[in-house]
Formats: structure tokens, C-alpha cells, sequence
């Protein structure tokens, strides 16, 4: 399905993804033969739009991870096309490369893995200051470091510590907090909070949406746990195998899903509340009645 | 102990110094056990009779006696060990040489700037070439370069040092070499005496000595590089903008050397109680040809020396391998 004849060309998209594709080898044996090849992102297209929260949604292998790292451009697509702001980012040289490093910012799935153990809070969250020339002397990114760690919630007093020191909830934080020194415009959330405990991932989807709505932030969002995708969400891609199978607002996904692999997903949501899962179940069997006898048997 | 040593420790102030004086004082506690197993294997297991061997060929059984009676052999083992420690401890004294009759603490501190030469300039080589084989293979993993230097390595560590040192000898040897290019066997000279000579005659042997070394620390940097390059924080640094070199280096490279340090600390005080190998081969007058020439000679109180001189460096290296660890990594606290 072609994702980009459902945009109106009215709306400003701020990142373009068209048929993008990456697959890895195995290198083949020891012989060279025997070459496997895996599919992981398989011609996935989307537009990501100013301001809104985008959400892509899918099981774990199906290439999300992947998907996100290549706009990031920490790994090399196979082929296809990613656009931000209207400028190819496989083209992009060193000289651009930097101001798009400013511009994209990843909040990475793993809090305690994706910061280094070696390196105090205050210089995880302010080294991209270093690099990018912003707050040169030391003084002043102190400061800049401690009002984002105030920013996220957290005590600035604490920007001398190690991130050992931290709770995962803490640590996503000083992952957040370092993703917007920069003031990115267009921020990828990467399975942010299913490292965490159930009771701290409110917390820090509440503090996405907050800072994504007074920062004016774009926000790619992507998650294996749909309840979260629809809190969040404007828009939900939904991924499957390489691929994007469906793609709709978050009320109209929720209301109606139209893809097999979506209801499936739908299905296996659990619902906090006593009765809502055969009336779901009545509701399903209802609508596409021939569909679920088939797909059981 | 530990309880018993707390207090008066505390009164040395920063808890990094309070650290080092626990480490000392247990290192001499370590010393102490070392001794006694030296001790125990070269006295007690028979090993043929020392006071026969101290008083000589052709000597009768009086003359034996009276010698026995000397070195103290004729008291209970405990007694003999206390007296050793003893003289160890409160006058520097490793009793005497067996074979010429030299003090052995004068041999051993005389030995010892020939060992430090060997072991510190190979230190050097290994860690500079190894470290920069390792990083450079890592950030080209496949590469052409990483093939020729990881064949190397195995090359370097699968050739023993006296084997391929023989081979250079015989090759390059002033007097009999194909080539005459390095000087003879033998050729030490102190580097307070003569600059020129004391390098020219370690070179080669800094350069074998290292090469094993150099391998095991290419391919342990190699490793350790790759693993940590695949991790996220890397990923994260990459996704801040930082340039390649920053990535690498203040990133990664920090993350991966600290199995270095550790190989480095024990390597560099093994070799320093002696490169047994390296200094027989090449004639080096170090602690290694000299606790090699005590073998031989079933030389005890010398055997005793070239041991406990091993373990003091050896130890006091992990001394300084766990200091360096907690100025490259903040999460280790010395306490």
C-alpha cells in the first residue's frame, strides 16, 4: 500500500520515508556460500507531520528499531529515501550531517545500556553542547544542563552523578533530557518506556507528552504495546514482517481496525475491566464473522 | 584483621590512601605466605641435602655437619623459616649463594635495573603497537588490514620467544649471523654506563619479548572494541553528532581498555620478577638469568630471592592495575 498518496499535500511533513529498505546478510559461510539474506525493514513508507505525535506500532523483530535508526542515520538503508525537512538524508555530507544531528534526536529503548557508565549525567546531557558549539564555557552549560534536568523532572543538583546512581525511570530521563539539549525539532522515541516498570512508564509518557506539546516538538513514536501507541498518538502506522500493513488516525485504527494482523494485535490488548473482552470478542465475530473462523482453522 | 587495622587507618584521611595502606599491609601479609610455600617446596620436599651442596664437592661428612649447623639446617623447619624471615626483615638479608658465596640481596638489587630495562621497553612496544593494532582492526572489522594483523597476531603468539630469538640470533647475529646486524648475546651494558649500547643491545630483545605481548593485547583490544562499539551508549554519542574520533576514543576506546589494564598490571609485574626466557637466551644479566642459573644450580637461598622478588612486584602491580581502574572507570570507588 502506498502511504504517501493518503497525505493531502496540504499538511507540511517534516520527515518523508519512502519505500525504505534494509536487509542484512549472513555473509554467507565459511566458503562464501550459502548466502541469507533477512529482510528486517521491507519498503515501508511514511510521512511524519509538523507537531504530531506519529505512532509505529508492532511486534518485536518487524523492524521498527531498524526503521528508526536509519532515519537517525545510525545505520545505512539498502534503498529507499528519507526526507527531512525536504532534504535527502542518505545524501546528506559531513557538513549537513551536523545541523541534522541538532535537528533529530532518538530517545533510546534501553536507559541503562544506552548511557555511558563512565560519564557523569552533566556530561551525557551536555557533551552535544561541546560538539555542536552551543554554551561554550563550563559555567554555562552547567546551567544549560541543570535546567534540563529540571526540565524532565529531575534534581539538577544531581548533575555530578553517575547514571548507576539512577532508577531506569531516572535514567530515561536523562536520556530525554539529553535528546532535547539540542532543541530538536523532530524527535524518535524509540520504545522509550517498555524497559521500565509499569508504574514509571505513566510517568514518562506523561513527560513526553508534556514536553511534546510545549516544545512543539514532532514526535515519532514507536512502541509493541498499543495501549501506549494510542495515548500517545495522533497517527498509528501498524508493522508487521518489514512492512507497513495499516495506517490510520489513533481513534479510527482503535475503532475499526481493517488489517487481520491489527485486529490480532487489538485482540491481544488486555482490557481492565470485567466483561469488555467477550463483548469485544461478540463485537469482532460480529463484524468480519467468516475472517476469524478462517483464520482459526 | 580487618576490624583490628580500621582504626588506626582512618587517621590517614582520604579513603584512596586508606585504601593503598590496607592494600601494603596486606601485601605483606601475602609476601609472608609466599615465602613459606618457597620455603616449604625447596627445604622441606627432598630436593637433595643443601648443606651438602653449600659445603661443595669432595667435602666429608664433618665438614658437612659443621655447614649444616651453620645455615641452621640442623634446627627444627620452624625455627629455620622464623631466622630466614628474620634476616629478611630486619637487615634486608636473603642469606647467601650457595655457588659463589655472594650476598644475595646485592645480586638481586644489582640484577634488578637490567630486568626493569627488558620489561619497561617491551612494555612500551606492546602496549603502543598492540593497543593501536586492536582499535584500528576493530573499526575495520573484515578489512584487509584486520586479516593481515590478526593472522599476524597468531603468528605472534603461536612462535615461542626463545624459539624465534634463536632464529633472529642465528640470522642476525654480529658474529655469526647471514647478516651482521645486532650486536652478540651478552652484549648488556648498564644504561648508567654506556646509553648507546644499553639500547642497541635491548632492542631485540624489546622487540621479541613484545611481540607475543603485542598479539594477545591486538586481538584482546580487537575484541573488547568491537563488543563495546555495539553497544548503545556508542550509538547514543553517534546520535549527539559527535565526530568519529570523539566516539571512538573518549566513547568507546575508555570502555574497552579496561580488560588492558588489567593483562597490562599482571604481564608487567610478572616480567619484572624476571623475563626468565628473553634474558637466558639473549645472556641479559637480569633476575630472570639469575633465578634461571639458580635452577640449575638447585641454588636455594637465591631461588628464595628471585621468588619473593616476583611476588612483590607482582603484587604491588594488581596495586596500581586497581588504582588506574578507578581513574578510568567513576563507578569503581576505592574503599
Amino acid at each position: 500500500m502506498s502511504a504517501a498518496d493518503e497525505q493531502s499535500p496540504a499538511r507540511d511533513a517534516i520527515l518523508e520515508v519512502r519505500d525504505l529498505r534494509k536487509t542484512f546478510g549472513s555473509g554467507g559461510g565459511v566458503l562464501g556460500g550459502n548466502h541469507e539474506q533477512v529482510h528486517a525493514v521491507n519498503g515501508v513508507s511514511f510521512d511524519v507531520l509538523r507537531g504530531e505525535t506519529f505512532g509505529l506500532v508492532g511486534e518485536s523483530g518487524c523492524g521498527k528499531s531498524t526503521t528508526a535508526r536509519m532515519i537517525c542515520r545510525l545505520e545505512e538503508p539498502t534503498s529507499g529515501e528519507i526526507r527531512f525537512e525536504g532534504t535527502d538524508v542518505a545524501k546528506m555530507g559531513r557538513k549537513q550531517l551536523l545541523p541534522f544531528r541538532r535537528d533529530v534526536q532518538m530517545v533510546f529503548q534501553d536507559p541503562y545500556s544506552s548511557l555511558n557508565p563512565r560519564h557523569t549525567v552533566g556530561s551525557i546531557i551536555g557533551e552535544p553542547f561541546i560538539v555542536h558549539g552551543v554554551a561554550k564555557d563550563a559555567k554555562e552549560r552547567t546551567k544549560r544542563v541543570q535546567d534540563l534536568m529540571d526540565l524532565v523532572g529531575l534534581n539538577p543538583e544531581h548533575y555530578n552523578r553517575l547514571p548507576h546512581e539512577f532508577s531506569g525511570g531516572q535514567r530515561q530521563r536523562i536520556g530525554i533530557a539529553r535528546a532535547l539539549a539540542l532543541e530538536p525539532k523532530l524527535l524518535i522515541a524509540d520504545e522509550p518506556v517498555s524497559a521500565l516498570d509499569v508504574s514509571i512508564q505513566a510517568q514518562i509518557l506523561n513527560l513526553l507528552r508534556r514536553l511534546q506539546r510545549d516544545l512543539g516538538l514532532s514526535l515519532l513514536f514507536i512502541a509493541h504495546d498499543l495501549s501506549v501507541v494510542r495515548y500517545m498518538c495522533d497517527r498509528i502506522a501498524v508493522m508487521f514482517a518489514g512492512e507497513i500493513v495499516e495506517m490510520a488516525d489513533s481513534a479510527q485504527l482503535f475503532a475499526a481496525p481493517q488489517h487481520e494482523y491489527t485486529q490480532r494485535l487489538l485482540d491481544a490488548v488486555p482490557i481492565p475491566e470485567p466483561g469488555a473482552r467477550k463483548r469485544q470478542r461478540e463485537q469482532q465475530a460480529e463484524i468480519d464473522g467468516v475472517g476469524v473462523a478462517a483464520a482459526e482453522g | 584483621m580487618t576490624r583490628s587495622l580500621a582504626s588506626p587507618l582512618r587517621a590517614l584521611g582520604s579513603p584512596t590512601s586508606r585504601y593503598i595502606a590496607r592494600r601494603l599491609v596486606w601485601m605483606v601479609f601475602l609476601l609472608l605466605v609466599v615465602s613459606l610455600v618457597a620455603f616449604l617446596i625447596f627445604y622441606a620436599l627432598p630436593s637433595g641435602d643443601p648443606a651438602a651442596q653449600r659445603a661443595g664437592k669432595g667435602a666429608d661428612e664433618a665438614q658437612i655437619e659443621r655447614v649444616r649447623h651453620m645455615l641452621y639446617l640442623d634446627r627444627p623447619l620452624y625455627e629455620q623459616y622464623f631466622h630466614y624471615i628474620k634476616q629478611v626483615v630486619l637487615h634486608f638479608d636473603f642469606g647467601f649463594s650457595y655457588s659463589n658465596n655472594a650476598d644475595v640481596a646485592d645480586q638481586l638489587t644489582s640484577r634488578l635495573p637490567a630486568t626493569i630495562s627488558l620489561a619497561l621497553g617491551a612494555a612500551v612496544i606492546w602496549l603502543v603497537v598492540g593497543v593501536a593494532i586492536g582499535i584500528l582492526s576493530a573499526l575495520r572489522p573484515r578489512s584487509l588490514f584486520d586479516r593481515i594483523a590478526m593472522g599476524g597476531a597468531l603468528l605472534g603468539i603461536s612462535a615461542p620467544v626463545y624459539w624465534l630469538a634463536l632464529v633472529v640470533l642465528a640470522l642476525l647475529s654480529q658474529s655469526y649471523g647471514v647478516i651482521h646486524l645486532i650486536p652478540n648475546t651478552g652484549s648488556y651494558k648498564p644504561l648508567t654506563q654506556d646509553p648507546g649500547a644499553w639500547f642497541t643491545s635491548l632492542l631485540v630483545p624489546w622487540i621479541i619479548l613484545s611481540l607475543s605481548f603485542a598479539a594477545i593485547y591486538a586481538r584482546l583490544m580487537r575484541a573488547n572494541l568491537l563488543e563495546t562499539l555495539d553497544q548503545d551508549f556508542v550509538r547514543t554519542a553517534e546520535a549527539k553528532g559527535l565526530s568519529r574520533r570523539r566516539v571512538v576514543m573518549r566513547h568507546a576506546v575508555r570502555a574497552a581498555i579496561t580488560p588492558i589494564v588489567t593483562a597490562f598490571g599482571l604481564d608487567l609485574g610478572i616480567l619484572l620478577g624476571g623475563a626468565v626466557l628473553t634474558e637466558s637466551v639473549f645472556n641479559i644479566p637480569g633476575i630472570g638469568r639469575l633465578s634461571y642459573d639458580a635452577i640449575q644450580d638447585s641454588n636455594l637461598p637465591v631461588i628464595q630471592g628471585t621468588v619473593l622478588f616476583a611476588a612483590f612486584f607482582i603484587i604491588i602491580a594488581n596495586i596500581l592495575v586497581d588504582i588506574v581502574y578507578a581513574v578510568i572507570d567513576p563507578r569503581v570507588r576505592l574503599a
